[in-house]
């Protein structure tokens, strides 16, 4: 009698602390009102047009609009599927872009922390600004540059692998399965590490002075206040930029490798939007170009909540 | 009696109400919108020739319009179009800009279809120019074709371009002048068949004939490499694009996986193997993205020798028409000296006496207008009202086609034209702008084909070019339909890039061959050959 | 702080530095030396150190174009208005996820989260904006995009890092959330704001997919696309035979490497100049005085 009793007001007071939670708005009208244009944004903007989605499981025409095509369940997927390529392509887009966090993700913290010891002031501004430069070129442009650097014949960087360090082949950087994947990363990282930096720059730009002056008191070291003051306030946006570049893994950088790749190197370098864009997905196959798009959305978000919760597990940090 | 006086009132007013949109209907003009043609940003307020060419249609042909030239950037087009398709906004009348974008269009239900009665009602001059022939009747064989590709399922879909320079040979062997010079090889001695090609190629690689003492030369890049596949019959499109169908007594086989392209393959490995042919040739030195694709830099700037990225008529002479010469040459002459020479070789023949590089056909639904569906038939019987008036009036076709004469063009005595400005600022006062209503590159009459082909001395002179021996080209698809699963090409595309390039570098042996087109079968290529022989013997 | 001005690690990192800079500053020169040269200097190739024939055509035809002005008038619009719009709310929605006793906040970060991974994709977004009756409008440039859940979570990571106390006592001096919001909460927050309104500029400044989708009137062109259009490429898809028909017609769609590449700085110069101005945002010190009050 008494656990009936008792589980009977447990459910009682789960409902009622559900329901009381809603009071919690009243409580704090101010914030929820604050939060309601958000809100409204994100209903109309990103849930009303999600329900397009369902393209990915129709047989989608034009002239009959989204609810008036036919279903026809998973068909768009099995069709995208179906050839060895694409899986390929799957492969080669979580490797790269693994190869990319990996290598790509600390780079622009090591070049913050790097910065933060410069103490003279002009040289640090000028290096600030020059290194987030490459940022707003286009791979288009960056390609034939670096298509022209790392050419076989001739290339700069062949030049002086061959002259300064006895290297006898030539290098094709751009038309080696072995060297690709390097490319891309390496390329990539130079772009992108002084425009990715800016964001750690100005978290170490808020971190409070009294704490470095109270360590150098104690007789720290430039790099025990790098380590011990430094990083650890970092380390929330840090878990945070993680997660976020985890949930990109499904994209390792389409205008990249479209520009940089060729026939030569589909083995290591043909990610699933190259594949996509080949099969010409692009024009007017639209449930296709969705089925593919709901697979890489799915994956990422499982990974992300993945990745969540294992930023929980070991910092305590995560996004939710 | 009031009353009456009352109903009798409303009564005319009834009638004077009902005339007056009859009467506005006379003079309220129907509005069409086109797709016209870009060349640069464009300010549809200077457009002046627009108007005029309203203006001539109402007054000479009673064809009251309103014509709306909407431009569409060409490196989107697609994208823009299409978005635009599915929100209702796309113009009346567009282009389908490849065979497969206008299956695409069919299939999701977005184009127009009518018979082709309907047609030969509306546009009966239009018709009959078509189904003699075109101008001169030179295409009277092809007129079976032309219905075909204007059909799907019965109705007409399309209006395609019949073109007699469709199927008229266009590229051409480049040799660097300077290279023959220091080797002492003539024109007359250049090679005409593959051993003595590869010979010359490698002569280029080994001999130094740039005179700077190092080893920096290649004999050729990826295009001269297709023309040895011409050699032996077949129309590749190594690398990216759909290989021509090969006829082979009377069954069709693709030619990617012939007896032959193995052939090419172990001929051009051993050509890799012994450095005669560029190593970026995958990436293309040939065409550079960003640039002008018709100009190979690679043969412009001396690492390699010969090339067949371009026309005669890109390299063409400054004696031929008195002007600076070709796109390509003048790029050539710049980069090289104003002295420097180029020389245009045969095509290396093979074993069996072929050689040459693909042809197309006079019919292409490339850029062929197609109708939006919304549209009502009354609007679609006036628009090919209008395509029949521009073949008739060719008053008309000179405003909408080259603008005011004296403005914009002047006539020359051999009945061509000159432009007086640019092509930018032609088309910035609306020059081109209705081209998708006259048929696209030409009026479906022989002014229009007289303009733009019969009489344009460039085209004369580069046909005659091909008249000479092993020098014109004539390889053709066996199979001219887009076959039902063409999608499937895509992925045989990629294997055959893949497995070619790693066969050519020596990465992959050629004894892989049947392990190759087994999978190359497996991926579709089974589906695809057995569509082209069905489409063949139902021919 | 005074440490010893040279040491080995010290060293090391400025000529990485430097090495990082020299490389990126010879790519920009190059490119700059391009942007001066006409169109067969980019088809001999090579690394440019000088221009070898300087010439301002590239220049003048990018800035003659009569469009131009108009561009950068309507991408100023969008950016200016765009940015602060966004950034303001962003900042609100943010401030209000960072603070753990709103009710069901875990739920709500979530909801936003999921968004930025689903999406319908380009039809449906197109439709709705359509049937908004946003196509043509400058709306339709600012709408779609307005709040990244990206900027969003970045936002609320930082606002959860500042100390409650200063809260609190605001609180008990009788004032409203919003109040705090305003005159405390975003003084506070000057680096992060200026960092996300620095992605919000460029991201206005670059984008130029949305506009080619939704804009036909032409006196709404962004720069971007009034760019796009300068440089219409001669695409290798112009390869059939059967396009023989107009050479002439051809010849005209062609741009120069020397072209792109005075468009390029002719977009990026004004965004290169912005980043100085945000560089003064990166302010420190601005909590101590806060705290011992």
């Amino acid at each position: 009698m008494t656990s009936t009793v008792l589980s009977h007001s447990r459910r009682k007071s789960a409902i009622a602390r559900f329901f009381s939670s809603f009071c919690g708005y009243k409580k704090h009208l101010a914030l929820t009102l604050m939060f309601l244009p958000v809100l409204v944004y994100f209903i109309v903007f990103k849930y009303v047009p999600m329900s397009g989605v369902i393209i990915a499981f129709k047989n989608y025409k034009i002239s009959r609009g989204i609810f008036g095509s036919a279903w026809c369940g998973l068909d768009n997927f099995t069709k995208a599927f179906a050839t060895p390529t694409f899986v390929r392509s799957v492969q080669n887009t979580l490797i790269i872009s693994s190869l990319k966090l990996l290598f790509g993700f600390p780079a622009p913290i090591i070049l913050a922390l790097m910065l933060n010891e410069v103490t003279h002031a002009p040289f640090k501004k000028t290096v600030q600004t020059i290194s987030y430069l490459p940022h707003f070129l286009s791979w288009v442009v960056l390609a034939g540059m670096f298509q022209q650097l790392l050419s076989p014949n001739n290339g700069a960087v062949n030049a002086v692998l061959r002259d300064v360090f006895g290297v006898k082949d030539s290098i094709y950087f751009l038309g080696d399965n072995h060297y690709f994947r390097g490319t891309l990363i390496m390329t990539d990282i130079w772009k992108n590490v002084g425009w990715s930096s800016i964001l750690y720059l100005a978290t170490i730009t808020s971190i409070d002075p009294a704490l470095y002056e109270a360590a150098t008191v104690d007789g720290a070291t430039r790099w025990q206040c790098t380590r011990y003051i430094t990083v650890p306030s970092l380390v929330s946006t840090i878990v945070v930029m993680l997660i976020l570049n985890v949930g990109s893994i499904m994209d390792a950088g389409f205008d990249q490798v479209l520009n940089l790749y060729n026939s030569a190197v589909y083995q290591t370098g043909d990610i699933i939007d190259t594949y996509v864009y080949r099969y010409g997905l692009g024009d007017m196959k639209y449930s296709l170009a969705t089925a593919v798009g709901l697979f890489k959305n799915v994956i990422a978000f499982v990974l992300v909540v993945g990745t969540n919760l294992i930023a929980r597990r070991i910092s305590g940090e995560g996004i939710w | 009696m009031k009353f009456s006086r009352f109903l009798a009132l409303v009564l005319a007013l009834m009638m004077v109400m009902g005339l007056v949109p009859a009467a506005m209907a006379d003079e309220e003009p129907v509005k069409i919108s086109v797709a016209g043609y870009m060349f640069g940003p464009i300010d549809n307020e200077k457009d002046v020739i627009t108007p005029l060419v309203e203006q001539q249609l109402k007054e000479k042909h009673g064809i009251n319009v309103d014509i709306e030239v909407v431009y569409i950037e060409q490196a989107n087009y697609a994208e823009i179009l299409n978005t635009r398709l599915t929100g209702d906004k796309a113009p009346d009348v567009f282009l389908a800009q490849s065979a497969t974008a206008l299956n695409s269009y069919y299939d999701q239900g977005v184009i127009k279809e009518w018979d082709e009665d309907f047609f030969k009602e509306n546009a009966p001059d239009v018709y009959n120019f078509i189904m003699n022939g075109a101008a001169y009747g030179d295409l009277i064989n092809d007129v079976d074709a032309w219905k075909k590709a204007s059909l799907k399922d019965g109705k007409m879909i399309v209006i395609p371009s019949f073109k007699p320079d469709g199927s008229m040979p266009y590229k051409t062997l480049i040799y660097r002048g300077d290279w023959l010079d220091k080797l002492s090889i003539k024109q007359a001695d250049l090679p005409k068949t593959v051993d003595d090609f590869v010979a010359l190629m490698d002569r280029f690689t080994n001999e130094d004939p740039d005179g700077n003492g190092q080893k920096d030369t290649y004999g050729c890049s990826i295009t001269a490499m297709k023309a040895l596949f011409g050699a032996y019959g077949l129309g590749t499109g190594f690398v990216g694009s759909n290989s021509y169908w090969v006829n082979k007594d009377g069954t069709i086989v693709n030619g990617d996986v012939t007896e032959e392209a193995k052939e090419v393959i172990g001929i051009l490995a051993k050509m890799y193997a012994a450095n005669l042919i560029d190593p970026e040739f995958v990436t293309g030195k040939e065409s550079v993205e960003g640039s002008y694709w018709a100009i190979s830099h690679g043969m412009v700037n001396g690492l390699y020798g010969v090339s067949a990225n371009a026309s005669i008529d890109h390299y063409r002479l400054k004696e031929v028409l008195n002007d600076d010469g070709g796109r390509c040459a003048q790029e050539y002459w710049a980069v090289n000296g104003e002295d420097s020479t180029f020389v245009y070789g045969p095509w290396p023949a093979g074993p069996k006496g072929d050689y040459g590089w693909q042809v197309g056909t006079s019919v292409a639904v490339s850029e062929s207008a197609v109708y939006n569906a919304k549209m009502s038939d009354e609007k679609l019987a006036l628009i090919f009202k209008i395509l029949n008036a521009f073949a008739t009036d060719e008053e008309l076709y000179m405003t909408a086609f080259a603008g005011i004469e004296g403005t914009h063009y002047e006539k020359n005595a051999d009945g061509t034209i000159k432009r007086l400005m640019g092509n930018e600022e032609l088309n910035a006062v609306g020059v081109w702008g209705c081209r998708s209503l006259y048929g696209n590159d030409r009026a479906f009459s022989q002014l229009g084909y007289d303009l733009a082909f019969y009489k344009d001395p460039s085209i004369a002179n580069r046909l005659n070019w091909f008249k000479n021996d092993q020098y014109n080209s004539y390889i053709q698809d066996a199979v001219t339909e887009t076959l039902p699963s063409s999608d499937l090409f895509a992925e045989l595309n990629t294997i055959r890039d893949e497995t070619w390039v790693a066969m050519i570098r020596g990465e992959k042996s050629l004894d892989d061959w049947d392990a190759y087109v087994q999978s190359w079968m497996n991926a579709g290529g089974q589906t695809l050959t057995e569509e082209a022989n069905a489409w063949f013997n139902g021919k | 702080m005074t440490q010893k001005k040279f040491t080995f690690g010290r060293a090391v990192i400025y000529l990485l530095l430097v090495l990082l800079c020299a490389t990126i500053v010879i790519a920009f020169w190059h490119l700059m030396n391009l942007s001066l040269s006409p169109s067969h200097i980019a088809t001999r190739g090579g690394l440019l150190l000088y221009p070898r024939e300087a010439t301002l055509d590239n220049y003048a035809r990018v800035i003659g174009n009569r469009y131009i002005w108009l561009g950068y008038k309507n991408t100023l619009i969008r950016t200016c208005i765009g940015t602060v719009l966004q950034l303001f709310f962003t900042a609100m929605g943010a401030y209000v996820l960072s603070k753990r006793f709103f009710p069901h906040r875990t739920f709500w970060t979530l909801f936003i989260v999921f968004t930025m991974f689903f999406s319908g994709g380009l039809i449906p977004n197109y439709l709705l904006v359509k049937n908004l009756g946003l196509l043509d409008t400058y709306a339709s440039m600012i709408l779609p995009g307005f709040i990244s859940a990206y900027n969003l979570v970045i936002m609320r990571n930082f606002f959860q890092s500042l100390p409650e106390e200063i809260e609190e006592s605001c609180l008990i001096d009788g004032a409203g959330r919003f109040r705090i919001f305003l005159q405390f909460i975003l003084p506070l927050s000057k680096p992060i704001l200026a960092t996300v309104a620095l992605w919000l500029v460029v991201g206005h400044w670059n984008s130029w997919f949305d506009v080619l989708i939704y804009i036909s009137d032409d006196t709404k062109f962004t720069l971007q696309i009034v760019l796009r259009r300068i440089i219409i490429t001669g695409s290798k898809e112009i390869l059939d035979t059967s396009a023989a028909a107009n050479a002439a017609e051809m010849e005209s769609v062609v741009s120069s490497e020397g072209l792109k590449a005075a468009c390029i700085f002719v977009t990026t110069f004004p965004i290169l100049c912005a980043y100085p101005f945000v560089q003064k945002f990166f302010v420190k010190g601005i909590m101590i005085g806060s705290l011992k009050g």
